[in-house]
């Protein structure tokens, strides 16, 4: 006998087991499902006992869920074998090997299921629609009750329910499946698969107020469709909940192989959490309800004026845009440090490598934009600040003049940092030039030394719309004149072979 | 030991050096004195806090480490340091330069109060270089204040200018030492030169930045310029300061110890 022969057998095994459980269990639920029709005296059909099999809780939280997650729990530490992470490549082909591999184990159990539900209603009237004993609601809110009251055929919340469990299922899968690939230890995986059975238990007693977090949602309709309204908003989470297993693949494939590269993902989030620091400060210290998300904007970026600083408001404008052209800087380091020979033959040119290390930053740049714009005004619309009368930005040409500086100057002036740095650290040879020159240009964005606004330091700073659209315009020529120049700079430093970096030290 | 950091020093002030430390002196008074015009000054302590209030609180962490921890890297990427180890003990010779480090940090961030103290306490009156200061500090009432309530450290005044001059150059150079060693010791746990020496700068200023957030700036790292704040008692500036000598003496004591295990030093 062959070990696929071996496996095909025990698998008829288990499932005949199943099946004869879930029979036995669908005669209870059939008694049951009479008695109940007796009492009230309603007619029954078919429809009563399958409906109510297959929203059975009981069966369902301590037969079902818990095979279904020793199963998964077993599968996944079989699957997660060296050959096969080797055959897929990556986590995230694993992870969707798995899923796949689920689905196959899926589908039949939900078709014994659900043949052991016809089977056992056989005897009970048939008709399309719902019955009376049904429809007729009784005292203790029955799980037939609240269904058959929505509106849709019997059918219909048939498939609904099986489509809903079958997509939970298969949830609970890939969030095991992705908790075993970031922890490798199985019994973490168990761990993981225990907490879903009690966090259900407890949810089928109590539930929570907050729908995504109440578990019994995902495996009962009945419950959904107290919860969710309309019923496909019930799949949203679990969908989600997939999406993050992937998203978690990703990072550990990204773990994987990121062990050349620099610790750049910690300053990054660093620098994150701060853009979110500084908005939520402008929206607590120095906004009141009345004003409009283009207040809590100009504020958050307020900058420098022609007329002076705040300290707190210049820190955060420089930690905004001065930290861009640092994490620039760390990319850079690593670059230029590590394998600039390396890059640039591979490249062909100097120029051509520095096309496609330049050209993603700059994308990056007015995608930063947009998120922070993003950001304020999902913090605006929480902060309550729906006022339009724009009380702050009230000396300034118009509010959409706002959204110029942010956007236009703010590209312009992350451009003109990010080239200023590479130029220091390209023409000096070390990249720790490239921090002296943020020092500087920290320094040079002071009012009292940006005289005129002449100098590419801050000049995106809300503080200057004060002086009027023309002046806006007037920073957007300077900002572009700088551009040109520095670009000019860049590709000729960047080209010319005796100022190759660090040939020179 | 002293002998050789004696030598430290002395190879450390090369002229580039020099002329950065000359402008570090220099250049502040200058420029306060440049735009003195422009403001209502009350008198000496205030024409001080012009000149020290302007651009080194922003970048005063980044100074500290150039005047002797980036130089002293390039040792570090031509593998001099390794190669001086069959002549020296690399322990000895790493405090050597941990000290001379911080000896000229803290003498360069002294003078760098003290010079702007002496030209706008005693030299600049003589000279007579600004027209006149208005006669008194007037409160928000209208009233004259003394000088004495301007800031924290000006609460050494009530003993005298000479207490507050050189105390305050005393606090400013221990400071500049502590931000000196931090980027000194760092440059042997990080393997990558930047980040190391950046660390003090862009901590420096994140750590500013989120303790005004949390509405304690008393306690950020820029207290040491305490000049757009309100007075605090004398021992608030050296809460920060003690933290970041606590950890500058950990992450020596622990370079100390690993001294012949650093990747930086193999």
């Amino acid at each position: 006998m062959t070990g696929r022969t071996l496996t095909s057998a025990r698998t008829v095994l288990w499932h005949a087991a199943f099946l004869v459980v879930s029979v036995l269990f669908g005669i209870t639920v059939r008694q049951q499902a009479i008695g109940r029709g007796q009492e009230s005296q309603a007619s029954l059909n078919q429809w009563d006992h399958i409906l109510g099999f297959l929203l059975e809780p009981y069966f369902i939280a301590y037969f079902l869920l818990p095979v279904w997650l020793f199963t998964s729990c077993v599968a996944i530490h079989r699957h997660f074998a060296i050959p096969a992470l080797i055959r897929l490549g990556s986590y995230r082909s694993w992870l969707r090997s798995s899923i796949l591999g689920a689905v196959r184990r899926l589908i039949p159990l939900m078709l014994i299921w659900l043949v052991s539900a016809l089977l056992t209603s056989i005897g009970l009237p048939y008709e399309w629609g719902w019955s009376s004993a049904s429809t007729t609601p009784t005292e203790s809110k029955q799980i037939l009750d609240v269904v058959s009251v929505q509106g849709l055929p019997p059918l219909a919340v048939l498939a609904i329910q099986l489509g809903l469990f079958t997509v939970t299922l298969i949830g609970c899968h890939a969030a095991l499946a992705a908790v075993h690939l970031i922890a490798k230890r199985r019994y973490v995986t168990f761990l993981g698969a225990a907490l879903v059975f009690f966090s259900l238990l407890y949810s089928f007693r109590n539930s929570f107020g907050f729908a995504p977090l109440d578990f019994a949602n995902f495996f009962l309709l009945h419950r959904a469709f107290d919860a969710y309204d309309p019923i496909a908003l019930v799949f949203v989470p679990v969908l989600v909940a997939v999406a993050l297993c992937f998203a978690a693949a990703r990072y550990a494939d990204r773990q994987g192989d990121a062990r050349l590269k620099l610790p750049v993902r910690w300053p990054l989030l660093v620098y994150l959490a701060l853009c979110l620091l500084g908005i939520l400060y402008a929206w607590v210290y120095k906004l009141q309800p009345s004003n409009s998300p283009t207040d809590l904007l100009f504020v958050a970026f307020y900058g420098v004026s022609a007329g002076g600083y705040t300290w707190m408001l210049y820190l955060f404008h420089s930690i905004v845009f001065l930290g861009f052209a640092y994490l620039f800087q760390l990319g850079l380091t690593e670059e230029l440090d590590a394998r600039i020979y390396y890059v640039a033959l591979r490249r062909g040119s100097p120029v051509r490598w520095l096309a496609h290390f330049i050209l993603p930053v700059a994308g990056r740049a007015p995608i930063l934009l947009a998120s922070l714009v993003a950001v304020t005004s999902v913090v605006a619309l929480l902060g309550n600040l729906t006022g339009s009368n724009n009380a702050i930005t009230e000396g300034i040409p118009d509010p959409g003049w706002v959204l110029y500086q942010f956007f236009v100057n703010g590209t312009l002036q992350l451009l003109c940092y990010v080239l200023i740095t590479f130029i220091v650290s390209w023409v000096s040879g070390r990249t720790v030039a490239g921090l002296f020159a943020l020092g500087a240009l920290l320094v040079l964005s002071l009012p009292a030394l940006n005289v005129g606004q002449l100098l590419p330091a801050a000049l995106n700073s809300m503080g200057y719309l004060e002086l009027g659209a023309s002046e806006l315009v007037r920073i957007t020529v300077v900002l572009s004149i700088y551009l040109v120049v520095l670009t000019v700079i860049t590709t000729l430093v960047v080209g010319n072979r005796r100022l190759f970096f660090n040939e020179r030290i | 030991m002293l002998k050789t950091v004696r030598k430290d020093l002395t190879s450390a002030l090369s002229w580039k050096v020099l002329l950065f430390v000359a402008a570090l002196l220099v250049l502040p008074s200058l420029y306060g004195t440049v735009i003195s015009d422009g403001y209502a000054l009350s008198g000496p302590v205030d024409f001080f806090t012009l000149i020290m209030g302007g651009v080194l609180p922003l970048i005063f962490p980044l100074l500290a480490v150039a005047v002797y921890a980036v130089p002293f890297s390039n040792q570090l990427s031509n593998r001099y340091l390794v190669y001086t180890r069959t002549r020296i003990d690399i322990r000895r010779n790493l405090a050597a330069k941990a000290l001379a480090n911080l000896i000229l940090a803290f003498i360069v961030f002294f003078l760098v109060a003290f010079l702007p103290f002496l030209w706008a306490f005693f030299i600049e009156p003589s000279l007579g270089v600004i027209d006149q200061y208005r006669q008194s500090m007037v409160g928000p009432d209208g009233s004259a204040v003394s000088p004495s309530i301007g800031n924290t450290f000006s609460q050494l005044l009530a003993i005298g200018p000479w207490a507050y001059g050189v105390g305050y150059s005393m606090v400013l150079g221990l400071n500049g030492s502590i931000y000196a060693s931090l980027g000194f010791v760092l440059l042997f746990l990080i393997s990558n030169r930047f980040v190391a020496i950046a660390i003090p700068f862009v901590g420096y200023n994140i750590a500013n930045f989120v303790f005004g957030v949390l509405a304690i700036p008393q306690f950020s790292p820029a207290i040491v310029f305490p000049f757009n704040l309100i007075q605090f008692p004398m021992w608030v500036p050296f809460v920060p300061f003690t933290i970041l000598a606590f950890v500058a003496l950990a992450l020596a004591v622990y370079v100390h110890r690993n001294t012949h295990r650093l990747d930086v030093l193999l």
